[in-house]
């Protein structure tokens, strides 16, 4: 029985003076340590979905579970210093240095001087950030939007949470520094191992960063899977249309050697070009790519079989198939 | 002018004084007053509105008619003056407040609600110094306006320079008159300049621009140029 760290119950949410309600019959359960990016449009309810985490909106109707407790008792305040929670716009405070603005909940905590100025330099340097005098210094506005985005994510950090939150956190940069946040986050989700909900409206982000992605539409979720269940179980034509525009081999980084474990065929063993079972399937046409016509895959040391080049075709081909014949999805 | 002026100027010097005194001790309970009833007027919306019109209406009153409504209610004096400036400085404080509220922009308000601070700290730490620069103008019209009406005050025997510029205009005392229109417009003037000041400074410590990062620019983010 794995470690639920936060749990949806038949949520239902809207805003004050609406109609009908913003999110509709809401359950899931996400374990300790996923990635979980939730992808929805304009209206989807997605940010209301991230704000009913950290009680800055109540919901009008079901229960939600934190670390097992019901986040409605107890002071909201309480609750928010153990999330972190990045922003669009990093929302910076703009009177307040680098320091001071990553230092504000140790402060309010009262931490000892020591201990903030430790964590502070700790950090900048994971967030890859300068840890000189010069640069903590700084205000808000001498620092560039991805700068000022680290700087919100290192304060969002700051007390070391449970869970990070975080609300389309990278839709204001630059194409370039967009990807180069992502890979860092993902690079820190796999160093630090913590719980992070992703709300984007980028679909290929979403994909890519999400060990689970939760797709909203409407106020319903759609599918709430593995990126390479939504290839292969689709929910829907809009869950299919997801993928639409991504390469074979794109499509294929998604899977493991072991998914395709049926299209392995006897050969002769060759440590030399080998593959895991565990590995993803991008390995197989890496090795390929550089000449090796067959490609043998190991489990432990016992060999399973090998792929040649019409097998990787094949596999392209069954994942297209099995995406357009099949509907469901598991939430 | 000059034989008036300084066989008199210890009584020039004591209207401004009192005329200080009378500023200082309406401004000190405006702003309290505007505070507290911001705070509590926070909670009753409807009320707040109420009250908000209630002193449009009084500030569209001339101040002499204003003065004129209170003196059979509250006597003549000091008081009276006091309480009337209040009401019209009221009116301008609430509106001041309320326009350093709605200036937090709402990215930084949900940031300081969302990263846990609770409404005493995001207020102390976060909000107040946001909104410095709008309060302390406010403050400044209050106080550049508080100045002037002061001068209506010399009419309901509250004294201060009100006192010295209407016996002029009465006697057709040249000297007199040019004393009381000079010090008043002047000490305006120097109380302006003086929160314009304060105001600039404000601007840019909320900008985070106060350091040694200072860009020496010509026209570098000042209200007003004088």
């Amino acid at each position: 029985m794995q470690d639920i760290i936060l749990e949806f119950q038949n949520v239902e949410a809207g805003y004050p003076g609406l109609n009908r309600q913003i999110l509709r019959n809401i359950s899931f359960r996400i374990v300790k340590g996923e990635f979980i990016t939730i992808l929805g449009n304009s209206g989807s309810g997605k940010t209301t979905l991230l704000k009913l985490v950290n009680r800055l909106i109540s919901p009008d109707g079901g229960r939600i579970l934190f670390k097992g407790k019901e986040i409605a008792q107890g002071k909201p305040e309480q609750l928010r210093k153990n999330m972190g929670y990045v922003i669009q716009q990093a929302g910076l405070f703009p009177h307040m240095t680098v320091a001071e603005n990553i230092a504000v909940l140790p402060k309010v905590l009262k931490w000892d001087k020591k201990a903030i100025n430790g964590r502070v330099d700790e950090l900048l340097s994971m967030m890859k950030l300068p840890t000189a005098i010069e640069f903590k210094n700084r205000h808000p506005w001498q620092l560039s939007g991805g700068q000022q985005q680290r700087v919100g994510i290192a304060r969002a950090l700051s007390t070391d949470p449970d869970i990070l939150l975080m609300d389309e956190p990278f839709g204001a940069l630059d194409a370039v520094t967009r990807k180069e946040l992502q890979q860092e986050i993902k690079q820190l989700h796999l160093t630090f191992g913590k719980t992070i909900l992703f709300v984007t409206h980028d679909r290929q982000e979403a994909i890519d960063l999400g060990d689970r992605v939760m797709v909203l539409n409407d106020g319903e979720i759609c599918q709430f899977d593995e990126p390479r269940r939504l290839i292969l179980h689709p929910a829907g034509d809009a869950i299919r249309e997801l993928f639409h525009a991504d390469t074979a081999l794109k499509k294929l980084s998604y899977f493991k050697v072991s998914d395709f474990a049926d299209l392995l065929r006897e050969g002769q063993e060759d440590k030399g070009s080998s593959v895991e079972w565990e590995m993803p399937m991008e390995t197989v046409l890496d090795c390929m790519l550089q000449g090796q016509k067959t490609v043998s895959v190991y489990r432990e040391g016992k060999y399973m079989g090998s792929f040649q080049h019409g097998d990787l075709i094949q596999a392209v081909d069954g994942i297209e198939n099995q995406g357009r014949s099949q509907a469901g999805g598991r939430v | 002018m000059i034989s008036y002026t300084l066989k008199n100027y210890d009584k020039l010097l004591g209207a401004l004084a009192e005329h200080l005194e009378l500023v200082g001790i309406t401004l000190l309970i405006s702003v309290l007053l505007a505070g507290v009833v911001y705070m509590v007027l926070g909670h009753f919306p409807l009320l707040q509105k109420a009250m908000l019109l209630l002193l449009l209406v009084a500030y569209c009153i001339p101040s002499i008619a204003l003065f004129a409504f209170l003196v059979p209610v509250l006597g003549l004096g000091k008081g009276t003056a006091v309480v009337g400036m209040t009401i019209y400085n009221l009116f301008l404080l609430l509106r001041s407040i309320q326009a350093a509220e709605n200036a937090v922009p709402a990215n930084i308000y949900e940031a300081a609600r969302g990263i846990g601070l609770n409404g005493i700290q995001s207020m102390r730490l976060v909000y107040l110094p946001v909104m410095l620069p709008y309060l302390i103008s406010g403050i400044r019209i209050v106080t550049v306006s508080t100045t002037g009406i002061a001068t209506m005050a010399g009419l309901i025997h509250a004294g201060g320079l009100g006192n010295i510029l209407f016996e002029g205009m009465r006697t057709y005392h040249m000297p007199k008159l040019i004393w009381g229109i000079l010090m008043v417009s002047g000490l305006a003037m120097l109380l302006n300049f003086l929160f314009i000041r304060l105001e600039n400074w404000a601007v840019r410590y909320a900008q985070g621009k106060s350091g040694v990062w200072r860009k020496k620019t010509k026209t570098d983010d000042k209200i007003l140029s004088l």
